[in-house]
């Protein structure tokens, strides 16, 4: 069942995107070359609780980090560690926070010193393919025009879409309904209404969109072993354009 | 943080829990977290059991025909859902 928000309840989630949004800044500034995840990790725990809110991942089904931080063929679900970051990796970063019980969830993915230009442009159009199918998130449009917008410009410059895993509604729960794939034809799936809160998140691989997970029951990698990236914001369905709950 | 992509009518198998290796088909979806699943022995349509999203192993089949009589409303037999499973569970599909 797909719930919708109240205007209050649309404010409430905008205080958690806004923390989401300010944690990624701290943590996007300290991914340097030489800094551990771990690191990354405690950035954002203190940022997440000196703002009164709580980090939304740790202890999810047993998750260990508060945030998840995937690096280069990592796709998504990363455990941060003691791995250090070096000049050409790219690392993607993934944060959820909950305040007055409403969740907001973001991701980015960022350059680590000097990186590859591919690698660079595939940063780029994963960016780009977010906002492509934001731009979808209009009442009248339908859940897969949002999905559809975003493989169509991923797949135009070459790379995958990752299919095994997606984004979600987002409110009182993290996860709620609906799924939010990042493929598939258009005009399919429920209508969009105002009052309706999705976190879109395409994943794009550098190769195939095969994914598998490692043995830590978490870490999503390329079946290829190539690199992937990976975007998201939340946001509200509104009357006019979509607003995005997680961006400053 | 992505969720995993599980349709109506998908394959899975339990991989924690006193059913572990057990193959099941997703006959519900609640709200991104339980998984309604029936194989039409143990657990049959009239009583599905409720597990845990990460306690499953998701396989690539989906049971086409099984996904489409749940999505219309329509009522499934124990029958077909063990029909499905009998066609789709290869050891190729893991």
């Amino acid at each position: 069942m797909i719930i919708l928000k109240s205007e209050r309840e649309i404010n409430y989630l905008r205080d958690a995107g806004r923390i989401v949004a300010e944690t990624l800044v701290e943590v996007k500034k300290a991914a340097k070359p030489g800094v551990t995840t771990l690191d990354l990790d405690r950035i954002a725990e203190e940022y997440i609780k000196g703002h009164g809110a709580i980090p939304a991942f740790k202890g999810y089904h047993g998750f260990q980090g508060n945030i998840c931080s995937s690096i280069n063929e990592e796709v998504v679900h990363g455990i941060p560690g003691l791995r250090k970051l070096k000049s050409g990796d790219n690392v993607s970063i993934d944060i959820g926070a909950v305040i007055n019980g409403y969740n907001g969830d973001a991701a980015i993915t960022v350059p680590v010193g000097e990186v590859d230009a591919q690698v660079q442009k595939l940063l780029d159009v994963t960016e780009e393919s977010l906002y492509k199918g934001i731009e979808q998130a209009i009442i009248g449009n339908r859940l897969s025009d949002i999905s559809h917008a975003v493989q169509v410009h991923a797949e135009q410059h070459g790379f995958g879409v990752v299919r095994d895993y997606v984004g979600h509604g987002i409110g009182r729960s993290m996860h709620e309904d609906p799924q939010v794939p990042n493929y598939g034809d258009p005009g399919r799936g429920p209508r969009l209404k105002a009052g309706m809160t999705l976190a879109i998140e395409p994943m794009v691989n550098l190769g195939t969109y095969e994914v598998k997970t490692l043995d830590d029951g978490w870490t999503v990698v390329t079946l290829d072993g190539k690199r992937s990236a990976h975007f998201e914001h939340s946001i509200a369905i509104t009357d006019g354009k979509p607003e995005i709950l997680t961006k400053l | 943080m992505s969720v995993v992509n599980i349709s109506m009518g998908q394959l899975v198998t339990s991989i924690a829990g006193r059913d572990e290796t057990q193959v099941y088909l997703v006959v519900g979806i609640k709200n991104n977290k339980v998984l309604l699943l029936a194989n039409g022995r143990e657990r049959k349509m009239a009583n599905p059991k409720g597990k845990n999203i990460r306690h499953v192993n998701v396989l690539k089949s989906i049971a086409k025909g099984v996904a489409a009589k749940l999505q219309s409303g329509m009522k499934i037999t124990d029958e077909e859902i063990r029909q499905a499973i009998q066609d789709l569970y290869k050891p190729e599909n893991l």
